[in-house]
């Protein structure tokens, strides 16, 4: 008897399904995923994932412009940043996703602007209230120092004084050029 | 010829190691980071500098404590580097007592940085009774 039912119930959902699907459609949906996942490989962030590089054509464009792609870790104000960019993660590389709180105390690294070849100071403040994003893993080490000298060391959570001590992701601000004495 | 271009290489790095920045950048490299541009404290996580300059700067002791305060003393900055900071951060921070500061020197901070302050909140509620744990 039960088996009836979910014989009846199978069959009726099966000829709802027929009905409902077109072959075309699928067969086209088939042939897009076919090509794209072809094309994957080609994507600059596979490229970007696959260590060691010469940089990519799009960074040596980076002369003359003043910013490159806050999305990707070879961004150059990246170049100490240890965490999720916040700029994947519904905020840009200088704010915050929305639900979040962006740390006053930060971690302080400097970065040569490809564009002109300056020195800047960028912050790097962690925005805190929500989970870890998730996407966008960036750990770039220049002169970081080891986890001793602990105001050098960006594995460090930095979210303090804030309400919450979760960290979402970490943002890369510009303070200023950094001039010689 | 490899060593030669090692010793260049090396001699290279030494250079751009050397590099200088004025105070004012070292503070917002090497300070700012927790102590922030205007020196206020964190509650909970870091001390001020507002205010309390300027009680350090008026005693000999209070002289050697801000030279000796673990993070300052292991920055990395050369001894002539750290003394130029610190003389800034007393003019910024100390108030009237900046006034009448004799600015620290090299071979001072070279003596003081080598000396370890081992108990720094003991050190800390010795000099300023007065100032909340941070």
């Amino acid at each position: 008897m039960a088996s009836d039912r979910l014989d009846r119930w199978i069959e009726r959902r099966a000829r709802g399904l027929a009905r409902g699907t077109s072959r075309r459609g699928f067969l086209a949906r088939l042939g897009m995923f076919a090509v794209g996942a072809a094309g994957l490989p080609l994507l600059p962030v596979v490229r970007a994932s696959a260590g060691e590089r010469a940089p990519a054509p799009d960074e040596m464009a980076l002369a003359g412009k003043p910013e490159g792609d806050p999305k990707r870790c070879e961004y150059w104000r990246h170049c100490a940043i240890d965490g999720f960019l916040c700029a994947c993660c519904g905020g840009s590389q200088n704010t915050c996703p929305p639900g979040t709180e962006m740390s006053s105390i930060t971690w302080i690294g400097t970065c040569r602007n490809p564009a002109d070849g300056k020195d800047y100071i960028i912050s790097y403040n962690d925005c805190c209230g929500q989970s870890l994003c998730g996407r966008c893993q960036c750990q770039r080490t220049e002169r970081e120092k080891p986890v001793y000298i602990t105001p050098k060391n960006n594995d460090a959570l930095w979210c303090f004084g804030t309400k919450s001590r979760a960290v979402q992701c970490s943002v890369a601000v510009v303070l200023g050029v950094a001039t010689e004495s | 010829m490899t060593r030669a271009a090692l010793a260049a290489s090396l001699l290279l790095t030494v250079a751009s190691s050397a590099r200088a920045f004025d105070p004012a950048v070292d503070y917002v490299v090497h300070c700012q980071g927790c102590h922030l541009a205007d020196g206020r404290a964190t509650p909970g996580s870091v001390p001020a500098l507002a205010g309390t300059v300027a009680q350090l700067a008026r005693t000999p002791a209070g002289r050697d404590y801000m030279a000796r305060v673990p993070n300052v003393a292991q920055a990395p900055l050369s001894d002539a580097e750290l003394a130029a900071l610190l003389n800034w951060v007393v003019q910024r921070f100390g108030g009237e007592a900046a006034a009448s500061f004799t600015p620290y020197v090299a071979d001072e901070i070279a003596k003081l940085r080598a000396l370890p302050l081992v108990d720094v909140e003991a050190a800390r509620r010795a000099l300023l009774p007065d100032s909340a744990r941070p």
